[in-house]
């Protein structure tokens, strides 16, 4: 699996193309049975009409898939239900979710636009990570000018990505390429 | 007759203050016009009036439909002109009658000439559809529909369908 995910992030680095995972599994898990988006800030603005609510000063999101912090949030209430349109996050943007083997994913940017649509035939629920994002997995890290993590596909692409490949301690080169011929 | 729904807004405020003791005297005139204020059963004693409601209501054609209605245990009339009010409890409607916002506080001060609410104590509020906010510190605007925290906002929305979205 190692081998496969470096291989790909090699070549998508090469082409400075798109990274799509087609991981077996699941890349998100959900971390308990709770079924609602938290967000804590220091102040806070809403109007009522617009549907929409700007946190502000240390803001952080606790929703069962995905944790976020920053400084400014916006978000867009849907039109009918509790449920959220989308979320910007700006300046010192942090997010962590678990990948399908339950190992933490740790994204920072200076900007994350996270969009969240249910339909009949689909899930809609992407974050975008952006301004100097960097994507930290259990295999590396990634950077590159948009990262985008789709929940609903299970995929995470990079535009004009580079990632640098963690090597666990004792391990050389050859042991994650295979053996040399 | 039919009157302007600021109007009535207005006389609505006029008859809390009155009420509270301000001394305001309507006109018979105004008095007549503005069916849809109801105080709702208060009793007023030494300048306060207790267990008051004050409906807002929206613009033709609509005029009909309450668009806010504020309630408080105990109403006091302060210095500056605004009205301290004890257990507030404000429900605001959508055009449909539909709830769309429900702040609860224990106290907070009310300017019926900006219609503003705003309190420096702990409160709870609640949408139509679920979501809470809690904080401490809020100013509301009546006319603009705006809510603004000033400390330790905590909000929660509800995500029925997440866990059947789960991949």
């Amino acid at each position: 699996m190692k081998t496969f995910l470096l291989f790909v992030s090699i070549i998508a680095a090469a082409t400075g193309g798109v990274i799509a995972q087609p991981a077996p599994g699941t890349l998100f898990s959900v971390n308990g049975p709770t079924t609602a988006t938290e967000i804590i800030s220091k102040s806070a603005h809403f109007d009522l009409k617009a549907r929409t609510a700007i946190y502000l000063g240390d803001v952080r999101v606790k929703d069962p898939r995905i944790e976020l912090s920053c400084e400014v949030l916006t978000v867009k209430l849907d039109g009918s239900g509790g449920k959220f349109q989308n979320m910007i996050a700006e300046t010192n943007v942090v997010m962590e979710c678990l990948d399908h083997k339950g190992q933490k994913i740790r994204g920072t940017g200076g900007k994350a636009i996270y969009t969240y649509n249910v339909t009949a035939t689909y899930t809609n629920d992407v974050m975008e990570l952006m301004d100097n994002p960097i994507l930290q997995t259990a295999q590396g890290t990634w950077q590159g000018d948009v990262i985008t993590l789709d929940r609903g596909k299970n995929t995470v692409k990079a535009t004009n990505s580079r990632m640098h490949i963690t090597q666990p301690a004792g391990t050389t080169n050859q042991s994650i390429l295979g053996p040399t011929p | 007759m039919k009157s302007h729904p600021a109007t009535i807004a207005a006389l609505a405020c006029r008859l809390l203050l009155v009420l509270v003791g301000l001394g305001q005297t309507l006109s018979a005139q105004e008095t007549n016009a503005p069916a849809a204020v109801q105080i709702a059963t208060p009793s007023a004693s030494f300048g306060r009036v207790k267990n008051f409601s004050v409906p807002d209501y929206f613009e033709p054609p609509n005029q009909n439909q309450m668009k806010s209605l504020l309630r408080g245990a105990e109403a006091a009339p302060q210095p500056d002109g605004r009205v301290l009010i004890r257990d507030l409890h404000v429900e605001t409607y959508r055009p449909d009658g539909a709830t769309e916002f429900v702040i609860r506080a224990p106290e907070c001060l009310y300017d019926a000439a900006a219609q503003v609410a705003s309190s420096a104590s702990r409160f709870e509020a609640r949408t139509g559809d679920g979501i809470v906010i809690r904080g401490e510190g809020f100013r509301w605007q009546q006319t603009g529909s705006t809510f603004n925290i000033s400390n330790r906002v905590h909000t929660v929305i509800p995500q029925p369908d997440l866990v059947a979205s789960k991949p």
